[in-house]
This record gives structure tokens, sequence and C-alpha cells, in this order.
């Protein structure tokens, strides 16, 4: 340690001009740092998504998700986990790997065998590998609207000008687009008419496809159509390109239709032709005026701010393109709050900054003081943002708390450096400045680099906490411990450069103010009464009391969330009307409350969704919608909230939650990872599957230690089942596949060819009209061919019933599954597994149907014990460390039990205050603990030096002598930090109030009660317990700094 | 000197009854006081001896809503009703929803008999001239069933 700041000091021009080369560089690039929210906290994930528009949730899961997952997917390398959802029209599968696992490598490998899926049914659009998708995704959200342009018009535009655009942007992932209607040229009929014109369904196909270029039907000869070729001349090679006549539904009308004898039939004469769009499985809320809504969302580890500002300029780049279509980009804007708090929370820190360098020029009277600690403090905070940003680090919330929980320490670290070198300036002017400093710093960065050692001991159990808990505390604990290391760098080299400059000429520092003087001559008289009387007993009653305290914490923080409030601007409302409810009806209902809720006072905008998109971030049917509330920068967040939930409780049937957006995605990556206790019926006949689940359900109500179990519900809607009765078929001569054909045909709509005009494709589509598609009546009626040219009524060869039908079907590991869940209280997991398990298999299960314990849970609680195993060896490594920096047992032990008493104040502060609602606000008392342990090895080291020096004095006087020097500057560097950390929770915005604020409270209390073991409890049973007279504290490292000090006693 | 020696000791006293107090207090930390309490949009009673309830929506769940209701007719081939009334059970069955008195709405099971565009005849269903549910029935349906989950 020496030799670093006698080297700093020799060189001190140079260390001096690298300072201010990294604070120059670290102001320079502030204005570039990426910033984000939260980290990013979700597991390595693949997400695959297959549309089929049309599909019933079973047919989905039947045609879709189980052949890929059993076929394709499951067993890819590195795999942890897969999962699926099945909705109506939508196959979504997710591949969750090992932690660790590098995406790009796993994706590789899913892409590779996606390769397989063409061999899939061809009821879907290709499986949709989704681009890698930061935590917290969406980046920002466009409504595009209009009253002049058509939305079908808006759509194509936003189809194939925008989003390419869009998606050329650095950092954007994907672009989703809600109320997309994708434009077809539709040849509608009406199969009674097809019939009075002697014209069957397969005519009109076959005409319709074959009279433009691109079919994708195999058996229509325009799925080859053939390319142009050249007319080669002795001279030239002319190309020959073809010219397609049909653009409008006019121009498609006029083709004759095949096969009809008189050859004048027309496609118009027999159908209908028209520009119209695909059944929506979603829809835009925008407010007065219709219009689409534009999700983007971003990369992984990209910079909010910057990709908001890349999307910006491509939407002004855009806009002379797009006349007569508003373009909003607020309805959800992060950037615009990033930006704020990352400007509310500069100026907190630079106030923060300026108090404490006040606070210290005030404390010791001295401009040069003031100017040592400001560079200290300054440089390291600069210091560990360039190194954090240097590594590529996103600065987040969670990094600004362990910065600012670093300053806690550093801030009082500091001061007690400041206050030693004093010491020496005051003690002996004659000896050289070299040596003085070197002592001096030596007596204070001791202590405070095992301080620093210890709480990094306490918190290094952090790093190895599982699951969505650790993504958030390792970019806290590390800025923390960065910041720390950084800070003891600081002190060992440019506050001595600097000091040997400035405090040089410091010759006669001036008294100490009048306040300080009043705290010492108190501290004087205090001292000489310590232990009178039974003083230790008191004090020995409030060490135990703190210690059972402390011991409390876990039970407290015991399924607390990690984060349980993320400061937002933006809120998020989410609605479920009953399953299979229509898109339109909820769309009617949001616009509605979407007008309600722009009335509020505070709310800026309201924008939203029904439903889902294509390629989006939600795999939801069209009975689910969205709202998204931004409010105005200077609204009261929880007021709005509250104003927004009363409202939105106020619409009935419809099931709503009220939430923030990174609130949302924390929710959905913990639900997914961390499950309650569980016994998983696995199969295939769905009532079989809840027969058994109910069994499970009462086998796990009689076991012992189970609490609790309940069957998840499965939920239903109605849907309209069409099945051939082979008999009648066999009567009209048709088969079962040929009524699926013509039903589809007409009621979905068949794809038969593409026109590709103008760099776009639009599709060509048959499909019945709207009366044939209206209701049960209708379909039951719906006429249909015959294979031999006659026709039938498809309510004669099959019944057309309403069934329930699955909304959503959820697969683990490849499986159907119903989930019973429990809780298990009182008896250990083991036993309770193993009597489950005994009696599942006396349970008789048909083929293919098991039930079994998911060894989720037990990972769940193995890694959490990990945790605690941790967590014990770093308490007895900080035994050892106090050992180690004691010289002593006695010393260390009785050090050791009595930490807890500082960690007290910090827990009885946030019980009073809100209760510790956040993990990561544990880490507050990492910080604590670092103060607790310096002041006390400050304290104890004294003790030691004074016996050092005076052995034969009594243990009482030395102890009374050591707890005056340490008075002052104990109190001193106590009340600075907690000013310090004022104006960061005042002037430090949402993120203030939600983030810091629970940090603060805890480091406020901390510092209270360790001023109470300092000042108090330490020496009162210090001097009943401690050690006798005339010890040697050779193996101590703070035992002997020199000469005696001869510190200034101005009584009075 | 003596008073000084009895503040510490209070001091410590008082130290050690706020410690007390903490422990107490993490043992049995208070649930937030529970706002005051929100009158339900929609309330829903059993009717005794059926399976039906009675919805009793606020007035301004309706206007929220904007539930409209038109009354049964009769036509050529027995009760009309609008397509818009209709609901359909995930078991088949089909409901409409009443409105007897101002703000209370009851499901009545219908049988149709066909769909003709937006006009449902039906065979069996509330008499004519019962006011019914025409927009806003499928909320009430979730709301009858609290299904939204």
């Amino acid at each position: 340690m020496g030799w670093l700041v006698r080297w700093s000091l020799r060189f001190r021009l140079l260390v001096l001009a690298l300072a201010a080369g990294i604070v120059g560089f670290g102001l320079i690039n502030a204005p570039e740092m990426s910033v984000d929210n939260l980290p990013e906290f979700a597991p390595p994930h693949v997400q695959i998504q297959t549309e089929a528009l049309g599909l019933s949730a079973v047919e989905v899961e039947q045609l879709i998700t189980s052949p890929m997952e059993a076929d394709l997917l499951n067993g890819v390398a590195w795999l942890d986990e897969i999962r699926s959802v099945s909705v109506p029209g939508l196959s979504s599968i997710d591949l969750i790997f090992e932690p660790g696992t590098n995406v790009l490598r796993a994706r590789q490998l899913v892409a590779e065998r996606l390769t397989q899926a063409f061999a899939l049914p061809n009821v879907s659009t290709p499986p949709v590998l989704m681009q890698p998708l930061s935590s917290t995704s969406r980046v920002m959200m466009i409504k595009l609207s209009s009253q002049d342009v058509s939305l079908m018009d808006m759509s194509v535009l936003a189809r194939w000008n925008v989003k390419p655009k869009l998606m050329g942007v650095p950092g954007v992932a994907n672009v989703s687009i809600w109320g997309q209607r994708e434009q077809q040229l539709q040849v509608q009929v009406d199969p009674d008419q097809l019939r009075a014109k002697g014209v069957t369904l397969e005519q009109v196909i076959e005409t319709t496809g074959n009279a433009v270029w691109v079919s994708p039907l195999s058996f229509l000869e325009a799925s080859t159509p053939g390319t142009g070729g050249f007319l080669e001349s002795a001279n030239q090679r002319i190309g020959i390109q073809h010219v397609l006549p049909i653009q409008t539904p006019e121009d498609l009308g006029k083709v004759t239709v095949e096969g009809t004898e008189s050859g004048r039939l027309l496609l118009r004469d027999v159908a209908e032709l028209s520009e119209d769009h695909q059944p929506l499985i979603g829809d835009a809320v925008t407010g007065d005026e219709p219009g689409l809504l534009l999700v983007i969302e971003k990369f992984p580890d990209t910079s909010v701010e910057e990709v908001t500002g890349d999307i910006e300029d491509a939407l002004d780049d855009l806009k002379p393109g797009l006349t007569g279509i508003t373009v909003d980009s607020t309805v959800f804007r992060p950037a615009s709050f990033l930006a704020g708090a990352v400007d509310d929370l500069g100026l907190a820190l630079l106030v923060s900054l300026l108090v404490v360098t006040l606070a210290i020029g005030l404390a010791f009277r001295s401009w040069r003081y003031a100017l040592v600690g400001l560079v200290g403090i300054g440089l390291s905070a600069t210091a560990a943002a360039v190194l954090l940003e240097l590594q590529g680090a996103v600065f987040n919330t969670m990094v600004f708390a362990g910065l600012v929980l670093a300053l806690a320490v550093i801030v009082g670290d500091v001061i007690t450096d400041l206050h030693s070198v004093r010491l020496r300036t005051d003690a002996d002017g004659a000896e050289p400045q070299e040596g003085r400093l070197v002592r001096a710093l030596k007596r204070s960065r001791i202590p405070a680099v095992f301080a620093a050692l210890m709480s990094a001991l306490a918190v290094a159990p952090a790093l190895f906490v599982p699951g969505i808990d650790g993504e958030f505390l390792r970019p806290l604990v590390l800025a923390y411990l960065l910041a720390l290391l950084v800070a003891a760098i600081v002190a060992l080299t440019v506050t001595p450069a600097l000091a040997g400059i400035l405090l040089a000429g410091d010759r006669s520092p001036r008294p100490d103010p009048a306040f300080l003087r009043r705290l010492r001559a108190r501290g004087n008289s205090a001292g000489e009464r310590l232990a009178s009387g039974r003083q230790w007993v008191a004090a020995a009653v409030v060490a135990a009391i703190a210690i059972a305290g402390v011991a409390a914490i876990p039970f407290l923080a015991d399924g607390k969330p990690i984060v349980a409030e993320v400061p937002d601007r933006t809120i998020l409302i989410q609605w479920e009307a009953a399953a299979g409810t229509a898109g339109s009806e909820l769309s009617r209902v949001m616009a509605i409350a979407g007008t309600e809720l722009r009335s509020v006072p505070g709310v800026d905008s309201v924008g939203g969704h029904v439903g889902r998109a294509i390629t989006s971030d939600t795999a939801s049917d069209v009975s689910s919608a969205e709202l998204w509330v931004t409010m105005t920068p200077e609204a009261d967040f929880r007021g709005v909230r509250a104003a927004v939930e009363d409202i939105v409780i106020g619409y009935p049937g419809i099931a709503t939650e009220v939430i923030t957006y990174p609130e949302r995605q924390i929710a959905a990556v913990r639900d997914a990872g961390e499950q309650p206790f569980q016994v998983r019926v696995y199969g295939i006949d769905l009532d079989v599957m809840r027969e058994k689940a109910e069994e499970v359900r009462q086998i796990l109500a009689e076991t012992d230690g189970v609490v609790n179990p309940r069957v998840d519900v499965t939920i239903d809607q109605p849907i309209a089942e069409i099945e051939v009765n082979l008999a009648a078929a066999e009567k009209h001569g048709i088969k079962p596949g040929d009524v699926r054909r013509a039903a589809a045909a007409i009621l979905q709509g068949i794809e038969v060819g593409y026109l590709f005009e103008q760099q776009k494709v639009f599709q060509v589509v048959v499909k019945g009209n709207a009366e044939v598609r209206n209701s049960l009546t209708s379909v039951r009626e719906l006429v249909i061919n015959t294979p031999d040219g006659g026709h039938v009524q498809l309510g004669q060869v099959a019944e057309v019933r309403v069934s329930p039908n699955q909304t959503v079907i959820n697969h683990d590991d490849t499986s159907r599954r119903i989930d019973v869940s429990a809780e298990i209280e009182g008896r250990s997991l083991a036993d309770v597994t193993t009597d489950i398990q005994a009696a599942i298999a006396k349970m008789e299960f048909p083929v293919e149907h098991h039930a079994a314990i998911p060894p989720q849970y037990e990972e769940q609680q193995a890694s959490g014990q990990l945790v605690w195993w941790l967590l014990a060896a770093a308490v007895i490594g900080i035994l050892i460390l106090l050992q180690t920096v004691l010289g002593s047992w006695k010393l260390a032990g009785l050090a050791f039990v009595l930490l807890p008493v500082a960690l007290f104040g910090g827990l009885l502060a946030a019980v009073l205050a809100e209760g510790i609602g956040s993990l990561y606000a544990l880490i507050g008392f990492a910080a604590v603990l670092a103060i607790a342990v310096r002041d006390v090895i400050l304290l104890l080291g004294r003790y030691q030096t004074l016996q050092g020096r005076d052995p034969s004095a009594s243990p009482e006087s030395l102890v009374r002598a050591a707890y005056r020097d340490r008075l002052a500057p104990t109190i001193l560097a106590g009340l600075t930090t907690a000013v310090a950390l004022i104006p960061l929770v005042l002037l430090g915005g949402a993120v203030g109030v939600t983030t810091i604020l629970p940090l603060a409270v805890i480091v406020w209390g901390g510092l209270a009660t360790s001023a109470l073991l300092t000042l108090l409890i330490l020496p009162i049973l210090l001097e009943r317990f401690g050690p006798a007279r005339q010890v040697e504290w050779e193996s101590s490292l703070v035992s002997s700094d020199g000469p005696v000090p001869q510190e200034r006693q101005d009584v009075s | 000197m003596k008073t000084n020696s009895r503040s510490l000791r209070r001091g410590t006293m008082a130290a050690a009854v706020a410690a007390a107090l903490a422990v107490g207090l993490t043992g049995c930390v208070q649930p937030p006081v529970e706002a005051a309490p929100i009158i339900a949009a929609a309330t829903k009673e059993e009717i005794a001896g059926t399976d039906l309830s009675k919805l009793t929506l606020t007035e301004r769940a309706v206007e929220r809503l904007d539930l409209q209701t038109v009354a049964v007719t009769v036509g050529a081939g027995g009760l009309e009703v609008s397509y818009g009334a209709l609901i359909y059970t995930s078991e088949g069955d089909t409901w409409v929803y009443t409105n007897p008195e101002p703000l209370v709405y009851i499901r009545a099971q219908v049988v149709v008999e066909r769909i003709d565009g937006d006009t449902v005849r039906l065979s069996a269903g509330p008499a004519a001239g019962t006011k019914i549910v025409t927009v806003g029935a499928a909320e009430l349906y979730g709301a009858e069933f609290d299904a939204a989950h």
C-alpha cells in the first residue's frame, strides 16, 4: 500500500494528468452512454411462431405444434426446456436453453432443425424463427392514422414502405403491425348462384388461379409460370417479358370460366370481385381516426435512446411519402422517460457531490480539503462509469443503484482519509510530507479496504442467485464492487498526489467549526462515564435484540419480488374478455375506454391493440386487448395509476390488469421460470387428463405437508364443429376430405394466386361471400359439389354443432399437461415427494397418460440453498478477515457478534418506511456493513494503537481515549453520507423515489445504528469484556500508526 | 454529571425499546390499509331455484359498455331477435340477456330455428316485447361467468 502512495507522490503530475484525462473522457462520453431501464433478465431462449389463420387451438396443436416439437425441435443441444402455446391461429414454441448458452449458436442449431419444417401439413405459413429480443423489447409504438386514406391503403404502405425501412434501423429486431389488412383480390362466390349457373367451385378456383401468373396450388398449371425466353437474331438477343393485363378486380372479372361449354360465361357473371382483406387477428386502438399500430422491438443490449433516435430519423425520411397519414410516435416511447430520468439523476448526483464538498469544506474549514474530497469522490464515480462503459455495459437502474450504494461507502471513506491526513498535518509539521501522507493513508485505508473486502464477501453470494433475481442482482453487485475498487485505487493514487500539492501549503489549519468542538467536548465528558453501573447490561440487551432482528431479514424478504415497482411513464392495461369474444366487440369497448382514459388529468396519450399481429410479442386471440396509457412528464405516476385503475375496474365482464411494461415482462419471465410445487398430468385426452388431475389433487389433499392443492383451470370456448356422417356422405358419393376442402374454401377462402405489381405482392383469394359465412344456419345450408357433378347441402352430409374447444393449449416438454399446484409447508420436500410418488404409482393411467413431479421445483430449491451455503461461507470469511486485520480473536469475535447491531437500523428503517418491498434493496445492507466495519476497525485500531503506546494504561481509559478520538470523525462521516443521499432521492425523479429511496432508507437507518454501535455499544462492551492490560498487538494491521497524534482538543 | 449519566442510560433504554418494537413489528408486518371499497361495476346474485343469475350493473357501467337493448319481435315465422343478442356457450346452448328493469340483466335461454342475415328466428325464447341486449351481451356473459381469466 505504501509503495503505491509513494509512487503516486513521486509522479504526482502524471497521476493528476491521468485523472484529468479520465474525467474528460467520462464527460465527453457521458451523453453517448447506452441507457435502459432494466438489465437483460430473460434466460437464453429462441421462439418459433407459426401462423395458421383459421385453425382452432386444438388443430394448431395437432397439425403444427406437436409435429414440430416432437419431430424437429426436441433434443436440440443445450436445451433446458421446451414450452409451447397453441391458440386459435397461432403456434408459439419457446426453447429455453441452459444459462450461459450462446444464443447465436443455439439459434443456428434450431434453424438447422427447422429446414425440415416443409414436411408439415400445408395449413400454415412457414414457421418463423423470431429475432433475438431484449427482455423489455418494445422500444416504440407508432400510430398511423388518417381520415382520408383507407386502412387497406395504409396497410399496404405500412407493410411495403414503413416496415422495411424501420427493420433496416440498427438495433431494431422486429416490427409488427397491428390491424394490418393484407390487400387481397377476392373472388367471392355464392354457392347457390354457382349452382344456378351450373359452375362448380373447383372451376372458379382453377379459372382464377390460372388467370394470373403464379399460383401456390400445385394442381394448377399456374404453379409453373415459366419464363419468357429470348429472341435470338443475328445481331441481338432480345428478352421476352409477359405483361399481366389483370390488375383490378374488373380485369379479373373478364376472364372466361374454365370448362364452361358456351365459353361465354365470365368470372364476373358467377362471382363478386373486389379488393378486400383477410380476417383480422387483431386490430389497433387509435382513438378518433382509424389507424394502425406499429410495435417496434429491439435487440438485447441496445441503447434505447439511440434506437429511438434512429427510428425517428427514419420516420422523418418516410413522411413525405405518407401524405394524409398522421404518424404519432409517442404512444409508447420509453426513451422520453429514460432521457428525463438520466437528466434528473445527473443533476441529483451533481448536487449530491456539491453538498458533500460543501460539508467537507465546512467541517475542515478549508477549501483545499474540500477540493481533495471532491476529486476523490467525483473521480471514483467517473472512473467507475467509464470502466463500465468500456466493458460494453448498458446503464440501467440496477447499475445506478450499485453506484449509489458504493457512493454511500466512498463518501465516508474519503472523509476518513481527509481526517487522517489532517491529524498528521496537525501533529508534526517537521516530518517529511511523503512519510506523513503514507502513514495517514495507511491508517484510514487499511480499515476501508478490509471493510470493502468484507462487504464484497457479503454480497458475493448474490452473484450466484439463480434465475431472474440473479439477472437483476448481478449488475447491481458488480457495479457496487467495481466502484469500491476504483475508489480504493483513487484514494491511494490521486488523493495523495493531490494532497501532496494542495495541502503542502496548508500549514496552519483553521480551528474546527463550533459544532465539532461541542461534539468533541460532549464526547470527552461522555467518554468518562461510558461503563458506569450496569450500562453494559442494557448494551448487551440492545445487541441481542438487534441480532435477533437481523436474523428476521430472510423471513421479511422471503417471497418478495426482485423489484416491486419499476419507474416508468407508461401504464399498461391488459384486458381479457370471455374466451371467444369477437375482436370487433372488444375494439368497440376499447374505443370507449380509450376516450375515457384520455380525459384523465396527467394522461398524455392512449393507444393500444386488440388481439395480436403477425410475428408480434403477443400470443393471444382477439378476445384480449392492451391499452397503453402514457402520462405527461410532470404527472404523478402513482396518482394517475390509481385513477386509471378506478376507471378500468368500472368495465364489467372484462378481466383487467394494470401494470407497467417492465413489470409485465418481469412477471412473464418469473412465472415461466419459477413454478410452485406441481404434479403434472401428461396425456392425450383432455377429459381423461382432467379426471386424473382431480385424482391427483385428492392425493395431494391427503398428503401431510401439502397445502392448498388446486388443478390449473383450462378454459373452453365454443367452436362450430363439422363432422361428416359417413353413411350420409356415402349416399351422396362425397368424401370427408371433399367436404373439408369445399367448406374451407368457402368459409375461410383459398389462396389461388399472386399478383406482383409495383414491387409488392398481393394475394388472389377465392372465398364465399359474407352471407355464406354468417351463421350456423348458413353453414348447414352451404351447397357443395359432389364428385359426380351433383349438389348437396353440407347439413345433409355432416353434423354442424357447437362444442367446447380449448382456448389455449400449453405444452411442456412436448406433451399436453394439466398442472396440479400446491404449497409445501411443515415437511421436507423430499418426504412429500416420496409420499406423492408412491401414491401416483398406485394410480391407473390409460396408455400415453402419466403423472410426474417435474424436477424444476426441486432444482429451484437446491439452487436457492447454494446461496445460503455461500452466505454462510461469507460470514465465516468476514470473521477471518476481522481477525486478520485486528490480530485478535477476542476483538474480532466481539466486533463480529456486534455487527448485526449496525444492520439492524437499516432493517428498522425499512420496516417503518414500507417494509422490504424488493429483494434488490437487501444489497443496501452490504453498504451498511462496509460503513460499520470501517468505523469499528478504526475504533479498535485506535484502541490498539493507544494501548501499544502506553501498555500499562487501564483498558477503560484506553477505550475512553479511543472513543474520544473517534467520536467526531465518525459522526461527521455518517452525517455527510446521510446528507449525500438526500439529493439523489429528492431530485432523482421517479428513479430516485422508486429505486434509490428503498436503498437510502436502509443506509440511513444503518448509519444511525452503525454510529450507535461504534460510539456506544461497542465501547461499553469493550470495557466490560475487552482485553486486559498490556496486550501485544503485533499481528494487528491497524495497531501502530506512528507517533501519538496530538489531536486538537479544543475543550471549551 | 448525574443527570448526564441518566440521560445516557435513558438513551440506551430508548434504543432497547425501539429495538424491541422493531422486532415486534417485523413479526407482524401490517398489510397496507385497504382502499375504500369500490362498488363493483356488476354484481351477481343467484336466482334461487334456477342456475341463472341476476346481474345488476351500475349506471356508469351501462354507459361505459354502451349497452343497447331492443324488444323481442314477432315475425312471420315466430319470435325474432337480432343476431347481436345471441350468445353461444361452449356447450352449444344459446342465450340472450333480458333487461327486465333498468340496470338489471338476466340470461334467458332461446332455441334458435334459423339465422337469416342479422335476424335470428327462435322456436322458443322470451315473450315478444321483452327487452334484450343487442350490444354488449359478450361483456354480460363475461361478468356472469367470470370466464375472463
